[in-house]
């Protein structure tokens, strides 16, 4: 699977330097909204790298490689948890730096934006990535569309002061969305290796 | 001992059927899969590589079926390469070399690099910035660094010019050279294959119509070109195929048995292969 991480890195790399650089200045930026895009964007990454994987007919050589649909599968939810993974560092070490920059205290809910944007994230993630590995890019593009639209406005519906702090109510739904996280990862998974096997035959 | 195995494989897709197909590859030999655009050499190739499944028959590579879950591991020794190179066009030469290193256990990095001043392919220049001949010649190196037992090339030397064609059917036969290598190579270019194959395989519309040793095949077969009527008074085993041109009946046949005052002359696989695919069958 390294050799599928490392292939993924390589083309975005060659393919988004702009963009990488720009997703590295929104996480830096305070508040939820450019935490929010960032993570819309790092989460449309796995989903980019299909589509250049069928442009460049890249899955028919893997196929007969020593990869297993299963790493092939695995490696692009790998890449969207790698990607989610370094929004929350960014945004956090950003967000602790700037509060202490300033008033000198932590910010009250970075707990809870920093659990829920992730959790929303990889949910959308386990909601594409089954359909563009049955569908194809071209077909699924509507859906990712679609997932940016959802994302957006959950970014744009979150209130961007007084937020929560992490208090009992909080200390309760959070660890359930994060195990509903990853319950449907594991499903969404499942189903992809499922899809994509079909989709050799 | 048999480098590739195929029984009695069928697969069914809308519009085309590979149809009870069964032939086997000595180790130490290079197969060439003869076939027309569309003939089912590709499909054949996708199921022997586990990159598809067979609605029935059997197909082992390296004594491993290509349906069991030990096959990844056995992919391990079999050198890949199809009718494009199919890298991620973005990567250079060198970003290639450093997936695959993570992809084959037995990936020799200095082979790779060898094989690179062997072609004279640039480390750094992008693969979409590459000729169709480099581009072949990067999947060819790609595919011998990581020490294969078995070479599986679809069309591999198709849409090049002669002298890089050539070269690349040296690197072929050096490869041979070991006796437990092997080549399973798929061309419709016969001459290709001529050069360079000890057996031959002829898929005609998803059908195996010969499997042949090469040599054996242009000992035994002629063309014949005769009026109806003479070829009418022949044995009828001696006739495999036949077709009418301007000129009068043209014919497949055997050599053995044709009768002594009949003049056979050598003949060429590519003669041999469209009167297979053109002419009537008697058999």
């Amino acid at each position: 699977m390294k050799a599928l991480l490392l292939k993924d890195g390589y083309v975005l790399y060659k393919q988004l330097k702009l963009f990488l650089l720009i997703l590295i200045i929104f996480c830096t930026l305070p508040g939820i909204s450019a935490t929010g895009f960032s993570m819309i964007y790092v989460i449309m990454l796995p989903v980019s790298t299909l589509s250049y994987d069928e442009h460049s007919k890249w899955n028919q050589l893997a196929a007969m490689m020593p990869y297993t649909p299963r790493q092939m599968v695995v490696s692009k939810y790998v890449l969207g948890y790698i990607g989610a993974g370094c929004v929350v560092l960014l945004s956090s070490i950003s967000s602790v730096a700037m509060s202490l920059i300033s008033k000198g205290v932590m910010p009250s809910g970075l707990l809870t934006v920093m659990t829920l944007l992730p959790c929303i994230g990889l949910l959308v993630l386990s909601v594409l990535l089954p359909m563009i590995i049955r569908l194809g890019s071209e077909k699924g593009r509507m859906l990712y569309l679609l997932a940016v639209g959802v994302m957006g406005a959950v970014t744009v519906l979150l209130p961007t002061e007084n937020l929560p702090a992490f208090h009992l109510s909080a200390a309760l739904w959070l660890p359930a969305l994060i195990l509903f996280t990853v319950c449907v990862n594991l499903l969404s998974i499942s189903l992809s290796i499922r899809f994509y096997k079909r989709k050799m035959t | 001992m048999n480098a590739i195995t195929v029984e009695h494989v069928t697969k069914h897709y809308p519009g085309f059927s590979l149809q009870d197909v069964s032939f086997s590859l000595p180790q130490g030999s290079i197969l060439g899969l003869i076939g027309e655009n569309g003939a089912g050499k590709s499909t054949l190739i996708r199921l022997l590589m586990g990159a598809a499944k067979a609605d029935s028959g059997t197909l082992t590579a390296l004594n491993t079926d290509s349906r069991s879950p030990d096959f990844a591991a056995a992919k391990e020794d079999i050198g890949i390469v199809l009718d494009d190179a199919y890298f991620p066009e973005v990567l250079s030469a060198k970003q290639v070399g450093k997936v695959m290193a993570h992809t084959y256990q037995n990936w020799d990095s200095a082979l790779y690099q060898q094989y690179l001043q062997q072609f004279s392919l640039p480390g750094d220049k992008l693969f979409k910035d590459y000729s169709r001949g480099m581009r072949m010649k990067l999947a060819i190196a790609v595919a011998l660094s990581h020490h294969p037992r078995l070479l599986v090339l679809d069309e591999a030397t198709s849409g090049l010019d002669p002298m890089v064609r050539d070269e690349i059917l040296d690197i072929f036969n050096d490869f041979t050279r070991d006796e437990s290598h092997s080549i399973l190579l798929s061309s419709h270019i016969v001459s290709d294959l001529e050069k360079i194959c000890d057996y031959i395989a002829f898929l005609h519309k998803g059908k195996l119509l010969l499997f042949e040793e090469k040599d054996r095949l242009l000992e035994e077969y002629t063309v014949l070109r005769l009026t109806s009527q003479q070829l009418s008074d022949l044995d009828p085993d001696a006739v495999i195929s036949r077709r009418s041109s301007p000129y009068g009946e043209e014919a497949l046949a055997r050599r053995s048995a044709l009768p002594s005052f009949i003049t056979a002359e050598r003949t060429t696989l590519e003669e041999i292969v469209l009167l297979l695919a053109k002419g009537d069958t008697a058999r």
